[in-house]
């Protein structure tokens, strides 16, 4: 055991003594007072049962507890232990029953065992000590009744026995057990309370911690979310190019792995919804590698979305290379667009995330190829393919990562669904894009009840 | 015999198996761990030994309902792991289960099955 381990039990038994002390104080003390009072009350009985001795006894009673007052007024002063306090009434009740039982004929001796047995029971409830104070009472109290018995009686031995000594004799033994077990029961309830307490302090102390840490780490993030958000293309300059067009971006977390890009250059307007391996902090990282190469490749080297890409997958392949288990497992999925404003021809690439066009009604589904952007399927040799489409005006397309499709909800356990999703972009596709916005916001709401949202989301939608 | 691998589901993380006595490897329910590689490295082990296990005929299930983007990147090493097994002379048989209507999971499916070139019995069930 580790000194500060043995020092922590030292502690503890310091406190556990202290706390019993504490105890054992009150219930002297309320003990010594009863003494004090209900061996005076009794001389009443005296008075009625016996009378002829009741001077002598009241005499008696009076003695023993104007003792026992006296200890409890000089009880701080002459710093009196809480043990000597109660032991004192104790022993001398004993010895003065002695006495009274002495001068006893036999009707009178049985109702004077009452009495008796009465001070055993009161000291077995109230009583808290070590076994030695009991065993010196034991032993006093039956010296004192050998002698009080030679000196006075008349009574034979089998007289007293039979009348209550036995009895007597009896209920002392169990009063002796009881001092003891209430004593063992109160000590086992202090040391338990006050471990309790002690676990309780070390549990409130690591919560702190824990608070504080996570309280930390929480605002830290925070910071990252606003580095994060001055990476992403402002409304503005996107509603300047695509005046009718909009956004839906829920973050699962603070930070997210999804993110959105934008890019207006000679007339061509180049938009992206990404999807990053991991979403919280590791997809936020990620997210960061994918916007920094695409500012840096569109468009001064490519401007086709299928090279972007091709160029974009190598990119990231470099970027993680130094790690050969990481470049096999992250990546991005994207979906990717260059909106011609002079053709009005969209052309678009993806890794895994489609392009939805929306014509007369009808849903036209760019399907994407199924290939991420990065290592992990092994084959890089294959390109993406590059899909041309012409716009008319009152087309609507949307790019978005797989967060809202996936979903779970609804009742069980049941993903919201491509399909699904398709459906509700056709219903929607006319209104407002705030409106739109709205709509999704609902929906998914609905969709998801009390379920966590699981992945980060991210819809955008354009109407030319 | 080796004791069997299980991890019972949580929150974030599928139930996920590997009995050597049985030949069994089973993965079902919800896959999106904090971190991926924590969670399925473990698994990915377990399932490499059945190797130098004496059984032949290997049964593998896949019930997942929903996965995130990396763990379909752990899943894709659990497949390639299977392959491998394949090669050194294993019988594997993949069972793969897809709710009617998750159109997904079903691409998912046959992704795995081109390019790593292993052929999985998919199997639709009804949702509940």
């Amino acid at each position: 055991m580790s000194t500060s381990k043995l020092l922590k039990q030292r502690a503890l038994e310091v406190e556990w003594e202290e706390a019993l002390k504490r105890a054992t104080i009150k219930y002297h003390i309320a003990g010594a007072w009863v003494a004090v009072i209900f061996n005076l009350i009794f001389g009443v009985t005296d008075y009625i049962n016996v009378h002829h001795h009741f001077e002598v006894f009241f005499v008696f009673r009076l003695a023993v507890s104007s003792i026992t007052a006296i200890l409890l007024v000089l009880r701080k002063p002459l710093n009196i232990s809480a043990d000597f306090l109660i032991f004192v009434p104790v022993l001398l009740i004993s010895i003065q029953n002695a006495f009274m039982w002495s001068l006893m004929d036999i009707e009178h001796l049985q109702k004077h065992t009452l009495a008796y047995i009465a001070l055993f029971i009161g000291a077995g409830m109230l009583v808290l000590w070590k076994i030695y104070w009991s065993i010196i009472v034991v032993v006093l109290s039956i010296a004192a009744n050998v002698f009080f018995f030679i000196q006075n009686s008349t009574l034979s031995t089998e007289e007293i026995l039979v009348g209550g000594g036995l009895l007597t004799g009896t209920v002392m033994i169990f009063s002796i057990i009881l001092i003891q077990t209430r004593y063992n029961l109160t000590k086992r309830e202090i040391v338990a309370r006050l471990s309790l307490e002690e676990s309780n302090k070390l549990l409130n102390e690591q919560k702190k911690i824990i608070e504080s840490k996570n309280k930390d780490i929480t605002s830290s993030i925070r910071y990252a979310k606003k580095i994060q958000e001055a990476i992403l293309p402002s409304e503005r300059s996107m509603k300047k190019h695509l005046p009718k067009s909009f956004v839906y971006y829920r973050p699962r977390d603070i930070v997210s792995g999804d993110f959105y890009w934008f890019k207006h250059a000679d007339d061509i307007s180049y938009i992206a919804a990404v999807d990053c391996t991991g979403h919280g902090v590791p997809g936020a990282f990620m997210s960061m590698i994918g916007n920094t190469i695409l500012n840096k490749i569109v468009p001064e080297y490519r401007t086709q979305p299928a090279e972007i890409l091709d160029e974009m997958r190598r990119e990231v392949i470099n970027t993680m290379e130094q790690s050969e288990e990481n470049a096999s497992r992250d990546g991005m999925d994207i979906a990717f667009c260059a909106i011609n404003h002079q053709t009005n021809v969209i052309e678009y690439a993806g890794a895994f995330n489609p392009l939805c066009l929306i014509r007369n009604g009808e849903l036209k589904e760019v399907k994407a190829n199924r290939m991420p952007i990065g290592s992990y399927f092994g084959k890089i040799d294959r390109k993406y393919t590059n899909h041309k489409v012409q716009l008319k005006t009152g087309d609507t397309f949307y790019i978005y990562s797989d967060g809202f499709q996936d979903q779970i909800g609804g009742k069980g356990d049941r993903k919201y669904t491509s399909r699904k999703f398709k459906n509700l972009l056709k219903e929607i596709h006319d209104q407002t894009p705030e409106h739109q916005v709205e709509t999704l916001e609902n929906e998914i709401e609905a969709w998801r009840g009390s379920e966590d949202q699981l992945d980060d989301m991210l819809i955008m939608g354009v109407k030319v | 015999m080796k004791e069997p691998y299980i991890k019972k589901a949580t929150r974030t993380t599928p139930f996920t198996c590997v009995d050597y006595k049985s030949g069994r490897v089973m993965i079902k329910g919800r896959s999106s761990p904090e971190n991926t590689m924590e969670f399925y490295d473990p698994f990915l082990e377990a399932i490499s030994a059945l190797d130098k296990s004496g059984n032949q005929r290997i049964l593998a299930s896949f019930k997942l309902i929903y996965f995130n983007t990396s763990s379909a990147r752990c899943i894709y090493l659990i497949v390639k792991e299977l392959k491998s097994l394949l090669e050194k002379g294993k019988e594997i048989k993949i069972n793969w289960y897809a709710e009617e209507n998750d159109e997904d999971m079903i691409d998912t499916a046959e992704d795995f099955q081109d390019i790593i070139g292993i052929d999985f019995n998919i199997k639709m069930y009804k949702a509940s």
